[in-house]
């Protein structure tokens, strides 16, 4: 067992991992490396083919001046910065890289990718939008054709026993993470809300084998380990999509608040569930990725409401903060039914919308650290009661059987 | 002929045009008609208890009317209230009952807005659904507005599926994948509304179906010469023929009459302006707000002789990729409409069809309204016209504007583009 400064410096190190340098090294050995662009996309289908996936993100810095001049300004920010930062040169180093038709934004990037030739594979996996029994066979061939495509693009077989061996190392991934989520359970957490998004990160571009080696040594360290945070009260839970800047976490908890869990594609619905080694891999992977309660495109709005309501009671979470990216259509339009759903539960939730990379600072902090502020009133004081039970009100949405 | 008729001083010429504006106010007569028949049709459908389906435009109404409900079309409604100039009421009320962000759909939020109201322009009666059709591969927004309908109306929801158009091709499993989810929607409608589904008539009103697009298709034909007989006013009053009487005797009647009408003015060399200086793709849907501005171009010369999202509702993938309806095997057919319908086609393949445009109708420049709350077209819009311009030496006119909500449009700045956009065709007309 790590002792308490082993821990930390292992902690550390494993945080401050240079994953460009395993990119570099990769290189070196012929390893190709290709982008994942959307969580539709299982990293064991790449992983499989002997190449090394990689979740891209957008550009950090600002102004967005050449991708501006492919997309209008009223498109979602985290697709218009992952188009400055291929155009930047940030992702040159991918050989491929792999979108879905997961919305208008993706789809119109493809368009734009695919014209700009800066890849020598540049691919569109499509992704039902339902996960019913015939969308799940589709969505099982769609698979299948991105495995066939990149067969032959790394030139090499992938059998089914060499996915089904991909499906065990990924699952053993999310196992782990899954294991640091519970200790977030506690009343002190042992990570604050950056480090695990930090963690979580840093499993989508580490070497898998490695990546689960070091932080399976690192968990009973994690077990007696207290977070550095300023408090550990309010307890919240962070959601939103394609939200890579840890700026965001690092500003909240700030205010004197504890990111203790997210509904995140970075984070929790990246490592929630894991895919069923038993069963024949293009099914499994295909049920595992369309059928969760994931994102706001598909057609489970109560399930991914009710996920996020259960994560509340499991986690013993104060106070709800959804981060809209407003020109994210999926999200903006589910939005008022998960405020709705939550205020019903008497959950204390806001809405604040954001940039991409954290913009607008000060505004931004000032609302957060308000609703910390109601939140901390209202634990303290249960009398006061915290202003957000809509329980009784007749509301604008039904409850359809869709 | 042409000159003859143009300098308009013979019994011959004067007949002609007596005709063509006896045929224009029998177009206008069948409209009113067709569409006073549609509203009775619904109220009727309501006072029977028949069951009354919301729909999205692009939802194959073949079978529905198979099956015997009634369609209502919400978006419709959106473009109707622009024309009165209440789609911004509607939208205003979806974004202050439902909370919905006004960066949202415009398109959607006036159906959201509609509900919330119940209530339509002009104080027509809105049935409410018994069902909910929608779609998830056009847009995001029709993907997911649909959803807030159903919840509301506590109504069951479908939703079709079908397979991304990346390049211009369907497989055989594409094409069945399509194909089942109709054969499942009608299980679904069967299983919620007890309707009953007949191949037989499904067949019939197929039949009529493909004699409509059969005539569409002449139309697009004659649509190439220069004078173009047809311009974008013309287009804006077609477009329930596209949608609600989709597969009815009425379509038929329609395009019969406007292909009549088209054979006529291209045989005698008149075109819909007098003097057509430049000849134009338009690629947009109607914006009814804007209508002195499509009369504005035509008294400038300007002819739109081409709309994509007109005719690429239904009609892009049939003359494009060659595929015609078989009444026989009406899923696959309708299946692969959807499927080569303009909005489910990847850019790549939009300009590739573009390019044959240009050279086919004679084209000298491009109109691309970005509509701001629509991604499919404000995303694809800059990519478009850079193409265009490089491998075609066509202009293109890019503005914002929103479609439907008349409270997010400069009217005056769009003016001004426009005049300079007819400039830049001036002088590349004098270059060349």
């Amino acid at each position: 067992m790590l002792q308490t400064a082993d821990g930390e410096k292992h902690l550390k190190a494993l945080l401050d991992y240079d994953t460009r340098s395993i990119v570099r090294e990769l290189k070196g050995r012929g390893v190709k490396i290709i982008g994942i662009a959307c969580s539709y996309v299982p990293e064991e289908s790449i992983l499989g083919s002997g190449m090394f996936p990689w979740r891209v993100s957008g550009t950090q810095t600002l102004p967005v001046s050449r991708a501006s001049l492919y997309r209008s300004p009223d498109i979602s920010l985290s697709y218009t910065h992952l188009l400055e930062a291929i155009l930047l040169g940030e992702l040159d180093f991918l050989d491929g890289i792999i979108l879905t038709d997961r919305d208008d934004d993706m789809r119109r990037l493809y368009d734009v990718v695919y014209d700009l030739k800066k890849f020598n594979l540049t691919y569109m996996m499509h992704v039902p939008y339902a996960n019913h029994a015939i969308c799940v066979d589709e969505f099982a061939r769609s698979l299948k054709r991105l495995i066939e495509t990149l067969e032959d693009f790394a030139e090499a077989k992938i059998d089914t026993m060499k996915l089904g061996h991909t499906i065990q190392t990924c699952n053993e991934s999310r196992r782990l993470l899954r294991r640091v989520y519970e200790l977030r359970k506690r009343e002190w957490t042992p990570l604050n809300g950056t480090e695990v998004m930090k963690l979580v990160r840093l499993s989508m571009h580490m070497p898998k084998n490695d990546f689960n080696g070091r932080l399976e040594s690192l968990l009973p360290y994690l077990e007696a380990r207290r977070a550095p945070l300023k408090s550990n009260r309010p307890r919240l839970l962070v959601s939103s999509d394609e939200l890579d800047d840890l700026k965001y976490f690092e500003m909240i908890e700030s205010e004197g608040a504890a990111i203790v869990m997210d509904d995140l594609d970075h984070g929790s619905r990246y490592l929630w569930e894991d895919v069923n080694p038993d069963e024949e891999p293009f099914r499994a992977l295909a049920k595992r990725f369309l059928t969760l309660p994931d994102y706001a495109r598909q057609s489970t709005w109560k399930r991914q409401v009710e996920r996020v309501i259960n994560w509340v009671k499991e986690f013993r979470v104060d106070g709800v903060i959804q981060l809209l990216e407003p020109r994210s259509l999926p999200r903006a339009f589910r939005s008022p039914y998960l405020e709705m759903r939550l205020k019903k539960e008497g959950i204390p939730a806001v809405t604040f919308t954001r940039q991409y990379p954290l913009g607008f600072v000060e505004q931004l902090r000032t609302r957060v650290g308000a609703f910390v502020e109601m939140l901390s009133a209202s634990s303290n004081n249960p009398e006061v009661g915290n202003g957000f039970n809509d329980k009784g009100r007749r509301h604008r949405f039904g409850e359809g059987n869709s | 002929m042409a000159s003859m008729i143009k300098e308009g001083g013979t019994d011959l010429a004067k007949g002609i045009h007596e005709r063509l504006e006896q045929r224009r106010r029998e177009l206008k007569e069948l409209r009113t008609r067709h569409m006073r028949a549609y509203e009775r049709s619904l109220q009727q459908a309501r006072e029977e208890g028949k069951p009354t389906v919301w729909a999205l435009s692009l939802m194959p109404v073949e079978i529905m009317r198979a099956m015997d409900l009634a369609v209502y079309y919400p978006e419709l409604e959106t473009a109707a209230s622009t024309v009165t100039g209440k789609a911004g009421y509607f939208c205003e009320t979806a974004e202050q009952i439902g909370g919905l962000s006004r960066d949202l759909c415009s398109l959607m939020r006036g159906v959201i807005g509609t509900m919330y109201k119940d209530e339509r322009s002009q104080g027509r009666f809105l049935p409410h659904p018994d069902l909910v059709i929608g779609e998830g591969s056009q847009c995001d927004a029709f993907a997911k507005g649909w959803e807030v309908v159903g919840r509301y109306y506590g109504v069951p929801l479908f939703r079709v599926e079908g397979a991304f158009c990346l390049n211009g091709k369907i497989n055989e499993h594409q094409l069945q994948w399509g194909a089942s989810e109709l054969e499942r929607m009608v299980a679904f409608i069967e299983e919620h509304v007890k309707s009953k589904f007949r191949m037989g008539r499904l067949k019939e009103i197929m039949s009529l179906s493909a004699k409509a697009a059969s005539i569409v298709q002449k139309i697009l034909e004659y649509m190439k010469a220069i004078p173009e007989p047809r311009g974008m006013v013309d287009y804006l009053r077609d477009w329930n023929y596209l949608i609600v009487f989709l597969g009815t005797e009425e379509a038929v009647e329609y395009w019969s009459l406007v292909l009549e009408d088209v054979k006529e003015r291209v045989e005698n060399g008149i075109g819909c302006v007098e003097n057509e200086r430049f000849r134009l793709i338009y690629d947009q849907g109607p914006i009814y707000h804007m209508f002195d501005w499509y009369e504005y171009l035509q008294n400038k010369g300007a002819v739109v002789c081409f709309a994509p999202n007109w005719f690429g509702l239904g009609y892009m993938g049939m003359y494009f990729d060659g595929y015609m309806i078989d009444p026989e095997k009406p899923f696959e057919s309708l299946a692969l409409k959807h499927f080569y319908s303009h909005l489910n086609v990847s850019l790549p393949v939009q300009i590739g069809r573009y390019i044959r445009i240009i050279k086919e109708w004679h084209i000298d420049g491009v109109i691309i309204p970005a509509h701001t709350t629509c991604k499919i077209y404000s995303q694809s819009a800059f990519e478009k016209a850079r193409t265009l311009r490089e491998q075609c030496n066509i202009p293109s006119l890019v503005f914002d504007i929103d479609c439907f909500d008349e409270r997010d449009t400069d009217k005056n700045k769009i003016m001004r583009d426009t005049d300079q956009f007819l400039e830049i065709l001036e002088s590349s007309k004098r270059r060349s």
